[in-house]
């Protein structure tokens, strides 16, 4: 389920694919500053979607975050992966600092599914590793991770049962990126909105009279308060979880039917309207994801976000889509989508950012 | 009349994003602020469609299936408005399934959702409330696909195009050019 959620690269602008990579390096590093070297190997394309957003809004609320006073920088500097060249690197970010801690805890109750379900070594060795690490987070975050951790247990649960329901498959994984997403700390330094909510209905006067007491926020009638930027980060998540979780049904139900394992579309795989439904639910997804976006109205680094959410995945879900029924685009794509000799960044990154069907 | 999009919000919106959407327009709209704007008229128009359009979102509770997607009014007559609703239907009939499979759309379960409205159709297939829901989700996605189509090289770039639309606009209008 990793490495779903990419730009569509060929759209990007150098400069902002070159930010892009900075956040991907930052993460990296940051997952190094806060939590050492091997959780480094949790990385994923994927944790860039939301350190942007976040970073995006916390800009937009023009607050700065407590333990961060000076607000985030890029530096150049070398890795272990590339040593010789030294990278744009963004620091001192919280949101680059919240998706980190969220890559690790993922990753824990990833390790921790692996072993109780599929009994792989690599899950146990990953559980031992990250022990330590998942109470600290779990401390951080002890909303976000009972979550997650109920989440993944629903989530075992319904592939036990053989759900073959696509909607109720998806529920856990959806739910689980809500969380993530609308658990990141807000209190920043945002101004929260003077809108009172109020039990009864507030009528016309009302509300003037409440404007007419806060002058100075002559613009607050465009300024979300906290519920509601977390409410819409959530859809965010929700959206784009549901995506991955469809997106990674459909991709694995070959391989999936071949060795047996369980798959959520494996009752309706034969259906004639089985492609018109999946692209049906991944464009609701897509859509509702894009919609909430446009709420949040975004400044910082929109074009590479937009770019992700209207792009970059609407390329991959044509072209994972598209090729259900056909063999011959699937070689071709294949050929298209293997590693190219590249600079990219790619410690823990299982695919390339989504090649253009043709 | 779409409530949402007059309001400007989600299909999913909660309650509280429903309020608040409502108090931004009204202050959008307040003929207080528009007092010496000729388009006055217009702003206490769009007051109006913003009151109904709260109306409709609150009076139905937004946990009913009659306030989302099903909520169409009078494309082609008042008589479609509220064709065979009720209001707790008893499972399995075809509203039974028509609002449940708005409920589903509401809280994200798209196929789900599509799946039983489909249904209720071909158990009442003249019932024009229920084509016209159906037909609206299927055009779900259309926004985006256009917003994803719109990008890319050349698309957005139109500036020349639109400013020789103000030139033959203006050349039109005005004598001096």
């Amino acid at each position: 389920m990793l490495g779903y959620i990419t730009p569509d690269k060929p759209e990007l602008k150098v400069r902002e694919y070159e930010m892009y990579s900075a956040y991907y390096c930052g993460i990296c590093k940051a997952i190094k500053r806060r939590h050492g070297e091997i959780p480094r190997l949790v990385l994923s394309y994927d944790s860039v979607l939301l350190a942007m957003i976040l970073s995006a809004v916390y800009d937009l609320e023009k607050g700065v975050a407590e333990n961060y006073p000076a607000g985030p920088t890029v530096k150049l500097e070398r890795c272990i992966i590339h040593p010789v060249k030294k990278r744009a690197i963004v620091y001192n970010d919280a949101a680059i600092d919240y998706a980190a801690d969220m890559l690790v805890a993922l990753a824990y109750y990833k390790f921790k599914d692996d072993w109780t379900d599929e009994k792989k070594v690599l899950g146990a060795l990953g559980i031992a590793a990250f022990n330590n690490l998942h109470r600290k987070i779990t401390g951080m975050y002890p909303e976000t991770c009972g979550i997650i951790n109920k989440s993944i247990a629903k989530l075992s649960e319904l592939e036990k049962e053989n759900c073959q329901s696509m909607d109720e498959a998806a529920e856990p994984f959806a739910q689980l990126m809500k969380a993530v997403f609308s658990g990141a700390p807000l209190k920043t330094g945002l101004r929260i909105a003077t809108v009172k909510t109020e039990d009864a209905e507030s009528t016309v006067e009302d509300i003037k009279a409440e404007e007419q007491l806060n002058e100075d926020d002559a613009k607050t009638d465009e300024h979300l308060n906290e519920a509601e930027l977390k409410s819409l980060l959530g859809e965010i998540g929700y959206n784009v979880g549901k995506w991955v979780y469809l997106i990674d049904a459909v991709d694995d139900l070959e391989k999936d039917l071949e060795k047996n394992r369980y798959n959520s579309l494996k009752g309706i795989k034969d259906d004639e309207n089985y492609k018109s439904r999946v692209e049906f639910s991944l464009i609701c997804t897509l859509e509702n994801a894009s919609l909430a976006l446009k709420k949040l109205k975004l400044e910082k680094n929109k074009g590479i976000i937009e770019n992700i959410i209207y792009s970059g995945l609407f390329r991959k879900t044509e072209s994972i889509v598209g090729l259900v029924n056909s063999e011959d685009e699937k070689n071709i794509d294949d050929e298209k989508s293997k590693p190219e000799p590249g600079s990219e960044p790619k410690p823990g990154s299982e695919s390339k950012p989504g090649s253009k069907p043709e | 009349m779409n409530p949402y999009e007059v309001l400007g919000i989600n299909q999913n919106a909660t309650e509280e994003e429903i309020k608040s959407a409502y108090r931004t327009m009204v202050k959008k709209y307040h003929p207080d602020k528009h007092q010496n704007n000729p388009l006055s008229d217009l702003a206490e128009e769009k007051l109006m469609e913003v009151n109904e359009a709260y109306e409709m979102l609150t009076n139905g509770g937004s946990k009913n299936g009659n306030t989302a997607y099903g909520n169409r009014s009078n494309s082609g007559g008042g008589a479609g408005y509220n064709e065979g609703y009720v209001e707790n239907p008893k499972p399995g009939t075809a509203e039974w399934f028509y609002q449940a499979g708005v409920a589903s759309l509401n809280k994200g379960w798209y196929d789900d959702g599509l799946g039983k409205l489909q249904t209720a159709v071909s158990m009442a297939p003249n019932n024009q409330r229920y084509k016209q829901g159906l037909n609206q989700v299927q055009n779900m996605g259309g926004g985006y696909r256009a917003d994803a189509f719109g990008r890319g090289a050349g698309r957005g770039n139109d500036d020349l195009c639109r400013m020789m639309q103000c030139l033959v606009c203006t050349d039109c209008l005005c004598d001096c050019i």
